[in-house]
């Protein structure tokens, strides 16, 4: 186990600097940088541009900047936004949290809606119902994300202001509301983005749900339960419900790398205030430390996710062990 | 079905199922926001919104537009610019003498006006702004403006409420760039001298330290959300009947990033004012017509900006080993440009883009610019017609459905925009559809603005682009663009010296205005100016957009121009 | 991003030859409803695609500058006395408010619709005349016309790229898998890399450096490109892990021993059996590309004005008011979405044909 970990945490800091490094390249690809912005302002003369360069370690050759980025890093100091003047723990720590709510409520809502039906639907194999709801898992999996978003955008306008609202993670007077008032604010806000996010994240687990219920259901261990006479119910709940959770597990994991911007474009159409497009326009505006800092914390989150779901699926699934784990 | 349904419903699992949907469902239904009705009124409190988080409380250091607006409330000028006239009023200066030879100006100071902190604003404050604004060590978007000639202002104050400032020669623009704000030498200075200037009053400091002398104090700010001012009780300003100023007793503006969301949160009364765009004009309108909003709708005036299309001049690009591009030859033709000046559909871009809410624009100076307006100068119409008559006479034929020039180069240029303009595209294609009728190949790409701003003022790699600058009351102001030196000219910045008759022309005509006290006499300088760009077509104007403004019914005394406030001390909501 | 590797798909080396002899007819038969209805809707857009001249009644860019957002247009069928004109026609609309931009129909005249005249499918005699089936766009554009044309980008876009992706990511997985050793390491190093780059916004970062002044055909072909080279690592790994496994196989250390070179012996052995697996995960994912593509246009980096594509024709629903007045802009949606889930069906239809071994 401790072997495991520690070769895994070893590998892993190529990695991050690998990945780090690209992306510091890609956006050094792009002409310009942050400052560039303000060269259209008649105001803004050309040595005050130069001033600000050099305050913001602009002038720098691209190695010297990725390196000094990433003495900073190692010493926790992410560097500081250009646009928003503030350092970038701070900025991305105010947006994560907005991120972090949507994420986890659009995984509750996907998963205890499909792994009830998927179980539904698997024991009822073929009838109408399992029809039904595997065409619209199907639907659902298909439709775009931001066409959905489109779509509730509309539905919200055309419902008028009694209805929820149409995008904004909170509404404008939310620092003058009580703290329950608050909550309701912010779950009013959330349900719209939650069915968008879920939706799709739903119809696939539903799926999967079916199809690990329908595997276990047959294999040879249920019919041996079976044939030891236990009751049914016993047989479902006990022999194949807990097999078929096993992948569920890994998956948490997995999921955890796409907490970050995993919704750019949602975000975007719905106005929500989280990481996604915050990166979206840090990219755009060039503002080079907030997309290393974000892409870093991106990266991290989903490596730790992988090693998580890997040390989940060892825990949970007597097949796998470390050793076959470190060999992949 | 009903059976199944039933069947489904008796499942544990299903039951399960079930019961979580209508948990959810009664969360979300139970979720009403109980929130205090609108009482901005009651309170006194405008609610506004930015688009952006200041980027500083620092007044000198300001680079953006919103923190500009803010610190606008928090330190008082020296002289203010009157929206209305556009002439310079009395600010912290009650008054000031220009001497007969127009090089020496006085500046008398109010008496009466105090810091937050309780001392007295005094002429040592005003030289100490100076003396910041001019330190090179200080990067500030302020000192361009100050200098004549490249040389800074010699200022001296005689005793504690009076500034005399030197020029080397008479120098018009000053009074409305010396509208600096002051800042307090009590504080400042000694951070200044400890060579701290750049990193005081960022947007992490507690805003109850940021010490001014405006009609707001700032007394919180949350990032990305918002931030409150509060009456300054001391200040200065009275009205009519000797109440005092402000009469609102604190703004909080919202920091929302997005334009569609703050139109939303106007039309939900979270909001007291809105300049919405053409659709939004259509929406409101109908929406107080049908009474769903209380509010007004007033056309405060024409745009001060508009978009034109620009054409690449620079030798620098197009000149390499001596070979010349066609492409140069080109866009310094007049009859090329003309012709394809005849060729912007205006009326097309005002019905189709601006849905009707916009008027031709003719000159780079808006029709608002009462003083500076050139009214004489006549627009190029539509006309695809004279258009290809103009490419004939000048040689420009069609050969096999392409236009090719006099030595049988096929014309064809790229157009560039910045990205994420909606408008943009689409007068950029409507121009496209009506070059392609005349047989000219346009290759549209629009371009991150940082690229964009990238190849303009470095590269010169680009043909055509379709830009706006946002327009100023000082012609002067707009230097950068119209002399030759400048780094904002655009077909050909940073020229050594003027490379055509008519730039030189531009660059002495704008010194010899900028000499010229008299506001009417100095006009006729910059009416000549944009008589030549128009005649040179060094840029190719499209339309102005007419701007509106709407504001809640309650709100009294709010008077919006295309300038900013006129008298926003006044405002107040209906008792 | 990454797909959890513990459930590598098992080999079935004879799969694909297998369905495939038993011809196309047979296929049919055996295909459900629902991917007969996917495979005769993507038929549909290829066609689209490829015949969008012939599809198309008008002109995808000429601007109709007086009918700008226009809605889609009531089709009537004409009594018999008339159909000497023909059997459709519709009323002319005209605006009634420039500013609103309402209209009203002209019930004193009308337009017929003419089948398979001048070229087209069906046109009318005038595009100032001209029959809006699903409205027009803010320029006064037919919107259907620039479906049709916008197929062109949006059912390429996902062909080309999985072309792109899946040679370069059989090939790297099955030489790596095959070879193993160092060369195996460090390419796999690289797509670990490569998979866990946060590929949409890397995607933005490569789509600003695309050079201005390419015709919109090279600049298409650079965005598939770019989607094409992230993308590529997670199948490499997979066919990696095939056909390392693979080698171990009798046969293959057969056609070793024999003295097969390693060219041989990938070519023959190795790729063709992990054929199978790949041909489904392309189907399943080009609705990726198709998607990626969408977004990109979407937020104005991918395909530029005047030419459509279904991403780019959606941009204009980003302002909420023009989505509330004329919500006819949304069309273009359906279309990525009846794309994504035909692709989604086949997918899904191919897995249970080719890779029976794999259950999801």
């Amino acid at each position: 186990m401790a072997r495991f970990l520690i070769r895994r945490l070893l590998n892993m800091i190529p990695l991050i600097i690998g990945i780090t490094f690209i992306s510091f390249l890609a956006m050094s690809l792009v002409p310009g940088d942050y400052l560039s912005n303000l060269k259209m302002n008649p105001r803004i003369s050309p040595e005050i541009i130069h001033q600000l360069q050099a305050q913001f370690g602009l002038d720098k050759p691209l190695l010297v900047r990725y390196v000094k980025w990433l003495w900073g890093v190692i010493h926790l100091d992410f560097g500081y936004s250009l646009q928003y003047r503030v350092s970038v723990t701070s900025l991305i720590a105010a947006r994560a949290f907005n991120t972090v709510i949507l994420a986890v409520a659009s995984m509750v809502f996907a998963w205890i809606l499909a792994i009830p039906i998927g179980i539904v639907v698997a024991l009822r194999q073929n009838s109408i119902w399992d029809r039904i709801l595997s065409f619209l898992a199907f639907l659902g999996m298909s439709v775009p994300n931001f066409f959905l978003a489109f779509l509730m955008v509309y539905f919200a306008m055309w419902m008028g202001k009694d209805w929820l609202p149409p995008g904004g993670t909170f509404s404008v007077d939310y620092n003058s509301l009580t703290l329950m008032n608050r909550i309701a604010d912010r779950i009013n806000h959330l349900i719209l983005p939650v069915f968008v996010l879920g939706v799709a994240g739903m119809a696939g687990l539903m799926r999967l749900m079916r199809s690990q219920i329908l595997e276990i259901k047959n294999s040879e261990f249920v019919r041996t339960a079976r044939a030891k006479g236990l009751p049914e119910r016993v047989v479902i709940y006990k022999h194949v419900l807990r097999n078929a959770l096993n992948p569920f597990i890994t998956m948490a994991g997995y999921s955890l790398g796409d907490l970050l911007g995993g919704a750019a474009l949602v975000e975007a159409v719905m106005n929500l205030q989280g990481l996604g497009l915050l990166l979206l326009n840090a990219v755009r505006s060039l503002d080079i430390y907030l997309v290393m800092g974000s892409v870093l914390i991106g990266t991290m989150l989903l490596l730790v996710g992988n090693l998580l779901a890997d040390i989940a699926l060892v825990a949970v699934d007597p097949r796998v062990d470390f050793s076959s784990m470190a060999s992949q | 079905m009903a059976r199944r349904l039933k069947d489904t419903c008796a499942h544990p699992a299903g039951r399960g199922a079930v019961g979580l949907l209508c948990l959810i469902a009664a969360l979300a239904a139970g979720c009403e926001v109980r929130r205090p009705t609108n009482n901005h009124a009651d309170q006194q409190i405008l609610y506004t919104a930015v688009g952006a988080d200041p980027q500083t409380f620092n007044p000198i250091l300001v680079t953006d537009a919103v923190s500009g607006e803010l610190l606008g409330d928090v330190f008082e000028s020296l002289i203010r610019v009157n929206p209305v006239t556009t002439l310079p009023e009395p600010g912290l200066a009650q008054s000031w003498d220009i001497s007969p030879d127009q090089k020496t100006i006085t500046f008398h100071l109010r008496h009466d006006v105090r810091w937050f902190d309780g001392h007295p604003l005094t002429a040592r404050d005003v030289l100490f702004t100076l003396k910041v604004i001019y330190d090179p060590k200080v990067p500030n978007s302020i000192r361009p403006g100050l200098l004549v000639d490249g040389k800074p202002l010699a200022a001296e104050a005689p005793d504690d409420y009076t500034v005399v400032v030197h020029l080397p020669k008479p120098f018009a623009p000053l009074l409305y760039s010396i509208g600096i704000p002051v800042i307090p030498a009590h504080i400042l200075e000694p951070v200044w001298k400890a060579g701290n200037f750049n990193r005081v009053w960022g947007i992490n400091t507690p805003p109850q330290k940021i010490i001014g002398d405006g009609p707001y104090k700032l007394t919180r700010y949350v990032q990305n959300q918002f931030i409150r001012m509060d009456r300054n009780d001391d200040y200065w300003m009275t009205d009519e009947h000797g109440a005092r100023l402000p009469r609102l007793h604190g703004r909080v503006v919202q920091v929302i990033p997005d334009a569609n969301a703050t139109y939303l949160r106007y039309q939900y009364g979270q909001l007291d004012v809105y300049a919405p765009r053409a659709e939004e004009v259509l929406d409101i309108r109908q929406k107080i017509g049908t009474g769903r909003l209380h509010a007004r709708l007033r056309q405060i005036g024409i745009d001060t900006g508009e978009l034109f299309f620009c054409f690449n001049r620079n030798p620098r690009h197009y000149v390499k080993n001596g070979v010349t591009d066609p492409k140069l030859t080109w866009f310094t033709d007049r009859n090329f440009l003309r012709a394809i000046a005849h060729l912007v559909d205006k009326q097309a871009i005002i019905n189709l883009v601006y849905h009707g809410l916009a008027v031709p624009a003719v000159s780079d100076i808006s029709p608002e610019n009462k003083l500076f307006y050139n009214p004489n100068l006549r627009d190029f119409d539509y006309n695809p017609g004279l258009a290809s008559e103009i490419f004939e006479t000048a040689g420009y034929h069609m050969v096999n459905g392409r236009r090719t020039d006099p030595q049988g180069h096929p014309i064809e240029f790229n157009l560039t925009a910045p990205t994420g303009r909606p408008e943009a595209d689409q007068i950029c294609a409507i121009l496209k559809q009506d070059l392609e009728n005349q047989g000219i190949k346009v290759d549209y790409q629009p371009l991150e603005f940082t690229t964009l701003v990238e190849k303009i003022d470095s590269s010169f790699d680009w043909d055509c682009v379709l830009l706006g600058l946002t327009g100023t009351i000082d012609p002067n102001d707009g230097s950068n663009f119209y002399r030759s030196s400048g780094n904002l000219h655009l077909w050909n910045p940073n020229q050594p010296r003027p490379a055509t008759p008519w730039e030189a022309e531009i660059d002495r005509l704008m010194d010899a205005g900028a000499s010229e006290m008299d506001p009417q006499k100095r006009a006729p300088y910059y009416w000549q100016i944009q008589q030549i760009l128009h005649d040179q077509l060094a840029i190719i104007e499209t339309v102005r957009r007419k701007d509106y403004v709407s504001w809640t019914d309650s709100l009294e005394n709010y008077q919006p121009t295309v300038w900013g406030l006129y008298k926003p001390e006044w405002i107040q909501f209906k008792l | 991003m990454s797909a959890p590797v513990t459930t590598l798909p098992r080999l079935q080396a004879a799969a694909v030859a297998g369905p495939i002899r038993g011809g196309l007819a047979r296929e049919w038969r055996l295909a459900s409803r629902t991917v007969r209805a996917s495979v005769i809707c993507l038929v549909v857009f290829y066609l689209f695609a490829a015949f969008s001249p012939f599809f198309a009644p008008y002109d995808p860019i000429y601007q109709n500058r007086s009918m700008p957002d226009c809605p889609p247009m009531r089709l009537h069928l004409s009594a018999p006395s008339q159909w000497g004109y023909g059997v459709f026609w519709t009323y002319p609309l005209h605006m009634v408010d420039a500013e609103e931009r309402s209209y009203a129909p002209d019930r004193n005249h009308r337009i017929y619709i003419h089948l398979f005249s001048r070229g087209h499918l069906f046109t009318t005699d005038s595009e100032q005349a001209p029959f809006y089936l699903m409205g027009s766009d803010g320029l006064g554009r037919d919107l259907f016309s620039r479906i049709v044309y916008g197929a062109r980008v949006s059912m390429c876009v996902g062909l080309i790229g999985v072309l792109i992706s899946f040679s370069l990511g059989i090939a790297v997985g099955a030489l790596s898998g095959y070879v193993g050793g160092l060369t195996d390491n460090l390419i796999m190093r690289w797509s670990e890399i490569e998979m866990s780059l946060p590929s949409f916004y890397f995607l933005l970062a490569l789509a600003a450096v695309i050079p201005p002044g390419i015709s919109a055909a090279q600049r298409f072909l650079l965005i598939v490109a770019i989607m094409s080279f992230i993308s590529w690592a997670g199948l490499a790994r997979v066919i990696r892990g095939m056909s390392s496994s693979v080698r171990s196989l009798p046969y293959v250390e057969a056609g070793r021993a024999l003295g097969g070179s390693r060219w041989r012996i990938i070519t023959r052995h190795v790729i063709p059996s992990v054929l199978g697996y790949a041909i489904v995960a392309a189907t399943l994912s080009i609705p990726g590309f198709i998607l990626g593509e969408s977004a990109l246009s979407l937020l104005g980096l991918g395909i530029q004005e005047p030419t459509p594509s279904w991403g780019n024709l959606l941009s204009q629903a980003e302002d909420p008011q023009n989505l509330v007045r004329y919500p006819w802009i949304l069309i273009p949606g359906i279309f990525i979405f009846l794309t994504v889930m035909a692709f989604n069906f086949l997918g899904d239809h191919l897995r249970d044909r080719l890779d029976p071994s794999s259950s999801f």
